[in-house]
């Protein structure tokens, strides 16, 4: 088969993920914390093309005519860490994270249902049953100590029975101290487990706001020196809806034009398959 | 079905549920008490192509895989519990509770045998009035639901007692003045915090009851100790007041539009993958 046919092929499946990925970003337009992907392409390995046949070259000499590129692949989508806006919501449990390098590296650490230890940039956080502080998901927000936090106080001596701390009383320093103003006591929950990744772009995206930490160095725990913690504010998501609808329509029209390619192809080999040589 | 269709139909389904919620907060602008819910987004499990380790090529930045998403989905809808604005009416038998507590109210139920009997409910509607049950006056909301006092039961006024003898003060107790002048005692209002707000739910009529899956319901309600207050959270009454609603219309028209222009694009995200799947139809017309 006529190699460009596979060619245009790639294309249009390389524009296909773009245009997933771009139609993510847009889905996730209002998600706070969230961090836009961006597609990046790589092309095929060139291959070097020989003359065959051909009788001016020592027979075992060919001659290269030089490279072909035999198409495009979506390598990985990256995401983009970088700050994004911060709203203020006066909601006393939420939470946002700023980093001073504005390289939005800093993280929340989280523990799922499972039991695993993941990193969220969403701080849109509530009290559950237990009187712990857990995502929107449910997943149990983790202190430096990597216990859960705790948003209520022992009332006997056999730390059986509790009360629930309001969320109006607990206040959160910018260096992720949480104290709590209760009965006129002064209380200290402990400190908000945050990390900082060196190179971000080394979390890989779960999903239901977390990220899974993969690579090789292991994160660092900050205690306020280029992270602040900002309460009563949420991260918006980082997406820019102009740029992503106008990638949108390129993507689009990318996919038309390989789809004309591939056409003008077909109509080539119909030639050659139905009318050369035709009696 | 084409991933880019899949992401927008999950997008569009968030922001559906959002609208609603809005279009709810302002038919409620004028309800006495009434406190609005917001929506909060999160992006759905992320799906990864997985990359043989002969993709590592020189020059890539994140770990071996290509993350596909899903869109992003509703996944909170909290209660927003901000002061309302006060509206003063001189009614004496109105109420505004400044700050974050709830009057007690006992709301009519049926128990697991059918019989009639009565549950807590929670509220912040203060417009209460008389109402005369067996001949003695009580007090209550304005669909005839009980209030309760601090002990948990009905406050019943003195035989003549009219609305414009009451005085209530900032920490809830009733007094009524006689005929000499005196002032007596009547009760006083429970006034009760609740420690986690979101295990409310709107059962409607401007009552909050805690939702099913809420068991320890005793460790959350506590009493509020008007002696011992200090600080920012402190709880006082104001008669002849009542709170309006907490929604703010400007706030809640901008939240519309986003909610609308996200809802747009995430349509046009459609048109384009329906193109493009016809595209790919048309190959080989």
């Amino acid at each position: 088969m006529i190699r460009g046919l596979y060619t245009a092929a790639a294309g249009m499946i390389s524009q296909q993920r773009k245009h997933d990925v771009l139609s993510n970003n847009i889905a996730n337009a209002n998600t706070p914390g969230f961090k836009q992907d961006q597609t990046v392409f790589r092309a095929f390995p060139d291959l070097l093309i020989e003359r065959i046949n051909d009788a001016t070259a020592p027979f075992n000499a060919p001659q290269t005519v030089g490279h072909l590129n035999t198409g495009v692949f979506a390598e990985e989508n990256l995401p983009q860490f970088l700050q994004g806006a911060l709203m203020a919501s006066d909601q006393p449990l939420d939470m946002a994270l700023v980093d001073a390098d504005g390289s939005a590296s800093s993280f929340f650490t989280v523990r799922t249902p499972a039991g695993e230890e993941r990193y969220t940039r969403n701080g849109r956080f509530t009290v559950d049953t237990n009187g712990q502080l857990v995502t929107s998901e449910g997943y149990l927000v983790l202190g430096a100590d990597k216990q859960p936090i705790k948003a209520r106080v022992t009332v006997d001596a056999q730390n059986n029975v509790y009360r629930q701390l309001d969320a109006k009383d607990i206040h959160i320093g910018a260096d992720g101290l949480i104290s709590a103003q209760s009965n006129g006591q002064s209380l200290q929950l402990g400190q908000l487990g945050i990390v900082k990744a060196n190179d971000p772009r080394q979390m890989i995206r779960e999903g239901q706001g977390v990220y899974r930490w993969a690579g090789s160095q292991p994160l660092t725990a900050t205690a306020g020196t280029g992270t602040e913690v900002r309460q009563g504010f949420i991260e918006r998501s980082n997406v820019d809806p102009v740029e992503t609808s106008v990638q949108m329509m390129t993507a689009l029209r990318a996919y038309e034009a390989n789809q004309k390619v591939i056409q003008f192809y077909d109509k080539s080999l119909d030639k050659a398959v139905n009318e050369v040589g035709r009696v | 079905m084409n991933p880019s269709m899949i992401n927008a139909l999950n997008g569009m389904q968030g922001l559906q549920l959002k609208i609603d919620t809005i279009s709810n907060n302002i038919a409620n602008v004028d309800t006495v008490g009434f406190k609005k819910r917001d929506v909060s987004f999160e992006d759905i499990l992320t799906s990864r192509i997985t990359q043989p380790a002969g993709f590592r090529l020189p020059g890539r930045y994140s770990p071996l895989g290509l993350t596909e998403g899903n869109g992003a989905k509703a996944a909170l809808t909290p209660l927003i519990l901000s002061q309302g604005v006060a509206k003063e009416t001189s009614n004496p038998l109105d109420v505004m509770i400044e700050g974050d507590a709830f009057f007690r109210v006992a709301m009519p139920s049926v128990d697991a045998n059918g019989k009639a009997t009565t549950v807590p409910a929670y509220s912040r509607d203060g417009a209460f009035q008389l109402s005369i049950v067996n001949g003695r006056a009580y007090l209550t909301n304005n669909r005839g639901e009980f209030v309760l006092d601090t002990n948990g039961d009905r406050i019943v006024l003195p035989e003549g007692a009219t609305p414009a003898s009451l005085t209530i003060d900032e920490q809830g107790r009733i007094f009524a003045a006689g005929q000499d002048g005196n002032r007596t005692e009547v009760g006083q209002l429970s006034i009760v915090r609740i420690s986690r707000p979101q295990a409310l739910e709107q059962v409607g009529d401007n009552l909050y009851q805690f939702d099913s899956k809420t068991t320890n319901t005793a460790d959350l309600v506590r009493a509020v100790d008007f002696t011992a207050q200090q600080g920012d959270n402190q709880i006082r009454l104001r008669q002849g007041f009542l709170e309006g609603s907490n929604v703010d219309l400007s706030t809640e028209m901008t939240e519309l539009l986003i909610a609308q222009r996200a809802y747009q694009m995430n349509a046009r995200a459609i048109t384009q993958s329906d193109t493009m799947m016809g595209l790919a139809n048309n190959l080989r017309a």
